[in-house]
C-alpha cells in the first residue's frame, strides 16, 4: 500500500539529527545563544534592533518550508508511512522586494493591476497525486496521519507548529511590556498630531469616505474592487481597465506617501519612550532575539 | 500537546453544513443573526468583525471575533468554470499590532452565492497568513502561520496570527500576505491577496 507513494531520497537519520538540534535550540536558546548587540557605544534604541530577528523574507521562507517537509516526512516514517519531502510553496506576490512606495507606484493596491496575471505555478503536489492512486481506506489512513483526527493533531500540524511556532512561543513573554509601551506612546500629544497630519494628507483621495486609519484603506480597496467589477469584458474595457489601473496606482501612491510621513512622525514621537523601554528590557530583548535566531538556525534541512 | 489543544480551541475550525446556531460573545458587539459556519459579520459602526466557525471544543457553531479594525482585502483569487472558485479574505489590524487572518472558501461554478459553496475533504483546503515588516532595504518575515489544512470536511479554512496589541517585531511598516488553495482536478488551485503596508506601533 504505502510503497505506491513516491519517496525522495531523504536521509532520515540526518533529518532526525537536525530535528534534535532544533529542539536543543528551542530549549537552550535563551542561555546558549550568542550575543550580537553588546557594544556599549552601539546599543540599539529600538525594539526591532534590540531583537535583531530581521531576516530576508525569502531566505527564512525557504528554510521553514524545508524544515516542515523534513519533519512531516520523519513523522510519517515513524508511523510506518512513506511520504515525499516536498517543500510547500512560499507566498506569491509580484515584486516581493519592492518597498511600500515603489510597490504602490507599480501595483497600486494589487486589485485591478493583477488582473490577467498568470496563475502561480506551485500547483503540482506529488504526494497528493500518489494519494489519488491508492485505495480509499489507505488514503484515509494517510489523511488521518497527516491532518489528525478530532483533537489529535497530525504530522503536518505538529511540524508546522514546531517550525512556525518558534516566534510565537518566544515572543509571548514580551507582549505585555510592548502593549504598555504602546499605551504610553499613544498618550503623547505628538502621536495625536501625527494622526491629524495623516488625515490631512489622505483627505484628497478619500473621496467622501471616512478619514480614519482603521477604515480608509480597506474602503478604498473595496471601492477599486467594485470598479473592477463594472469595467466589463468588451473591447472598450481595455481602455477602461487602463484608466482604472492608473487611478488605483495614483491613490495607492498617495496613501503610501501619507503612511510614510505618518511613520516618520509617529516614530519621532515614540523614540524617547522606545529608547527608555529598550534600556530597561535590554537583556530580555537580547535573550529572546538570540533564542529565536538559534532556533531558526537549527531548523532541519533537506539533503540535496 | 496542551498547545495543540489550545490551538484547536482558539484556531478556527470551519465546517461545512449549516449547523445549530449559537452566538458566542468574544468581546465587543456580538452578531445577533444566525451563525452559519463560514459567514463573516461586520459591525459597520465599529469595524468589529466576527467569523462563524464550527468549534469542536465548544460543541457547535459560534461567532469568532476577528482582529479588530482590520485593514484588508477580499476577492476571488481563483476562478474556473471547471474546478470552481476560491474566495479569500485577508486582514491586518489597523490600530494596533493585533494580528491578521486569512480565510479561504471554496465554491462551485458559477460561484455566485452562498448556495454555491462546495465542501472539500480533509487536507484539501489550505490557508496561510504571513506578516512582513519592511526593514529599510527589504521585507522581512516577522510572523508566519505556515499552512493550515482543513482537518475535517469543510468549505473554508482560516489561518490566523495573534500578536497582542503591539507588533511582535517592533514598530514599523507591515504588510500581510494571505494565500490559500484547494485541491481539485489533480492540482492545487489558489491565489493570494495582500494588504497595503501599514505602520504598526
Amino acid at each position: 500500500m504505502a510503497r505506491r507513494l513516491a519517496v525522495h531520497a531523504v536521509a532520515l537519520a540526518a533529518v532526525r539529527a537536525a530535528y534534535a538540534a532544533l529542539i536543543l535550540g528551542l530549549i537552550g536558546g535563551l542561555g546558549l545563544a550568542t550575543v550580537v548587540l553588546s557594544s556599549r557605544g552601539d546599543r540599539p534604541v529600538t525594539v526591532a534592533a534590540a531583537l535583531g530577528i530581521d531576516r530576508p523574507a525569502g531566505e527564512l521562507e525557504r528554510r521553514r518550508s524545508e524544515a516542515v517537509a523534513a519533519l512531516v516526512t520523519d513523522c510519517m516514517a515513524r508511523l510506518g508511512l512513506r511520504w515525499s519531502a516536498v517543500p510547500e510553496p512560499g507566498p506569491p506576490i509580484p515584486d516581493p522586494d519592492l518597498g511600500p512606495m515603489d510597490w504602490a507606484k507599480r501595483w497600486g493596491f494589487g486589485v485591478s493591476t493583477t488582473i490577467g496575471s498568470p496563475p502561480t505555478d506551485a500547483d503540482v503536489d506529488p504526494n497528493m497525486a500518489s494519494l489519488e492512486a491508492v485505495a480509499p481506506a489507505v488514503r484515509d489512513m494517510y489523511v488521518r496521519a497527516l491532518h489528525g483526527e478530532g483533537r489529535i493533531p497530525g504530522c503536518h500540524a505538529t511540524a508546522t507548529d514546531t517550525v512556525f511556532g518558534v516566534r510565537e512561543r518566544l515572543l509571548a513573554s514580551l507582549r505585555p511590556a510592548l502593549d504598555a509601551l504602546d499605551e504610553r506612546i499613544a498618550a503623547d500629544p505628538a502621536a495625536a498630531r501625527a494622526v491629524a497630519t495623516w488625515r490631512a494628507c489622505v483627505g484628497p483621495v478619500a473621496g467622501g469616505l471616512a478619514v480614519e486609519r482603521r477604515s480608509l484603506p480597506v474602503a478604498l480597496l473595496e471601492r477599486f474592487a467594485a470598479r473592477v467589477g463594472s469595467v466589463g469584458s468588451g473591447p472598450s474595457s481595455v481602455a477602461g481597465l487602463a484608466a482604472l489601473r492608473a487611478d488605483e496606482r495614483r491613490v495607492a501612491t498617495i496613501l503610501a506617501e501619507c503612511e510614510l510621513a505618518y511613520a516618520a512622525d509617529r516614530s519621532a514621537a515614540a523614540a524617547p519612550y522606545e529608547a527608555t523601554f529598550v534600556a530597561e528590557h535590554r537583556e530580555a530583548l537580547k535573550g529572546i532575539g538570540s533564542a529565536i535566531r538559534a532556533a531558526e538556525a537549527a531548523l532541519p534541512t533537506l539533503q540535496p | 500537546m496542551d498547545r495543540f489543544r489550545l490551538l484547536l480551541a482558539s484556531c478556527v475550525l470551519l465546517l461545512t453544513m449549516g449547523l445549530p446556531t449559537a452566538a458566542f460573545g468574544a468581546g465587543g458587539p456580538a452578531p445577533a443573526e444566525p451563525c452559519v459556519p463560514g459567514t463573516v459579520w461586520e459591525d459597520t459602526a465599529s469595524g468589529v468583525k466576527y467569523l462563524c466557525v464550527y468549534d469542536e471544543v465548544y460543541g457547535g457553531s459560534r461567532w469568532e471575533l476577528l482582529s479588530r479594525g482590520q485593514r484588508g482585502s477580499d476577492g476571488t483569487t481563483y476562478r474556473s468554470s471547471s474546478y470552481g472558485c476560491l474566495f479569500q479574505t485577508v486582514g491586518l489590524s489597523g490600530l494596533s499590532g493585533g494580528g491578521a487572518d486569512a480565510v479561504s472558501r471554496t465554491y462551485r461554478w458559477p460561484c455566485a452565492t452562498m448556495r454555491d459553496r462546495i465542501v472539500q475533504p480533509p487536507g484539501e483546503i489550505r490557508s496561510r497568513i504571513v506578516i512582513q515588516r519592511f526593514g529599510g532595504t527589504g521585507w522581512r518575515s516577522c510572523r508566519d502561520s505556515g499552512y493550515a489544512y482543513n482537518t475535517s470536511t469543510s468549505f473554508g479554512w482560516l489561518a490566523g496570527i495573534d500578536m497582542g496589541s503591539s507588533a511582535d517585531c517592533g514598530s514599523g511598516s507591515y504588510r500581510v500576505l494571505g494565500f490559500g488553495a484547494f485541491y481539485q482536478g489533480g492540482l492545487w488551485r489558489g491565489g493570494s491577496l495582500y494588504t497595503p503596508s501599514l505602520w504598526l506601533p
